[in-house]
């Protein structure tokens, strides 16, 4: 991977895992899972989950304990008032700069 | 497979599991509060018991090969090294999983061998002075020079404290752990003996 994808994947991630919870809570390794269904957002649990935590201990995601089918416990994440508030903004900021790049490469290309 | 041997097995696995568990912490460490690391440990953890339960039969207990090859399915612990590039790839293999902090390890061994060596080195200058000094004394006697006696011995005997002392410093900082940081301290208290020895010979003899 090129420096600059990698550069381009960091800024994502926050944004990337999210989105993941807009229609509703998610457990850790479902976020992993559905990310890595889409093509260029495929990050892994150790991308994943620390975001995840930091989200958390900033106020942008609640947390839920529950026990999963098979057994252990699993942590579901959803978005407080405060992290749909941050996922607005920084997808109205992704729009604009997304539309801004869009029209450039066009008129270059 | 007796009681004991099933046991053992199961130890085993709790082990690898345990160790994987520490190494990703590790990984994380003085990079987030400890609530977050515990946190992301605790994904980790709850995502290998649920990967051992689909990969085992009801009520077995997961033998070593079934945790290896759970372990085997996750991101290495390296990969929590560089988490915010979102680079992760996934190459697993269990002996990799502290390869990060041993490289720690041997920079901080790397340290403390060279200061070890330089104490060493240091200790046997010292004792090379010590030794030198009486050659300055038959050399200037041979030459009826006080100037050679003066400056020959008094240099030997000032690189041999200073040599001597520089020694017995480096090789405390060498923590006594190599054959250098000890050879180097015991060269270290007979060269700054020995300095010391001359000095007051040598002022004596002043006086005198």
């Amino acid at each position: 991977m090129s420096p600059w994808e990698t550069q381009l994947r960091k800024g994502l991630v926050e944004l990337a895992v999210m989105a993941t919870m807009v229609r509703g809570e998610a457990y850790g390794y479902g976020i992993v899972e559905r990310l890595r269904g889409m093509e260029g957002l495929e990050f892994t649990e150790s991308t994943v989950y620390p975001v995840l935590a930091r989200l958390s201990r900033e106020g942008f995601l609640a947390i839920r304990a529950e026990r999963s089918p098979t057994g252990p416990m699993r942590r579901y994440y959803r978005l407080t008032q405060e992290g749909e508030r941050r996922f607005e903004e920084m997808t109205k900021s992704w729009r604009t700069v997304s539309a801004s790049l869009g029209s450039l490469i066009e008129g270059v290309t | 497979m007796s009681t004991a041997e099933m046991s053992m097995t199961t130890n085993t696995a709790r082990a690898l599991i345990d160790a994987r568990l520490e190494a990703v912490e590790r990984a994380l460490f003085g990079r987030m509060s400890r609530a977050e690391r515990l946190d992301i440990v605790g994904e980790v953890e709850s995502r290998i018991d649920e990967l051992l339960r689909e990969s085992c039969s009801p009520g077995a207990e997961p033998s070593r090969d079934d945790v290896l090859a759970v372990l085997a399915r996750l991101d290495p612990p390296e990969a929590y090294l560089d988490f915010e590039s979102g680079e992760a790839i996934r190459q697993p293999t269990f002996e990799r999983t502290v390869s990060r902090p041993r490289l720690e390890t041997e920079n901080i061994d790397d340290k403390l061998r060279r200061r070890s060596m330089v104490g060493g080195i240091c200790g046997i200058v010292g004792l090379f002075a010590a030794f030198l000094a009486p050659a300055f004394y038959l050399l200037a006697q041979a030459l009826e020079s006080f100037i050679v006696l003066f400056l020959g011995i008094g240099g030997c005997l000032v690189i041999c404290l200073v040599a001597g002392t520089a020694s017995l410093v480096l090789s405390g900082l060498g923590q006594l752990r190599t054959g250098w940081s000890i050879a180097g301290l015991v060269l270290g208290v007979i060269s700054v003996l020995l300095s010391m020895i001359g000095i007051l010979f040598g002022m004596f003899l002043l006086m005198g």
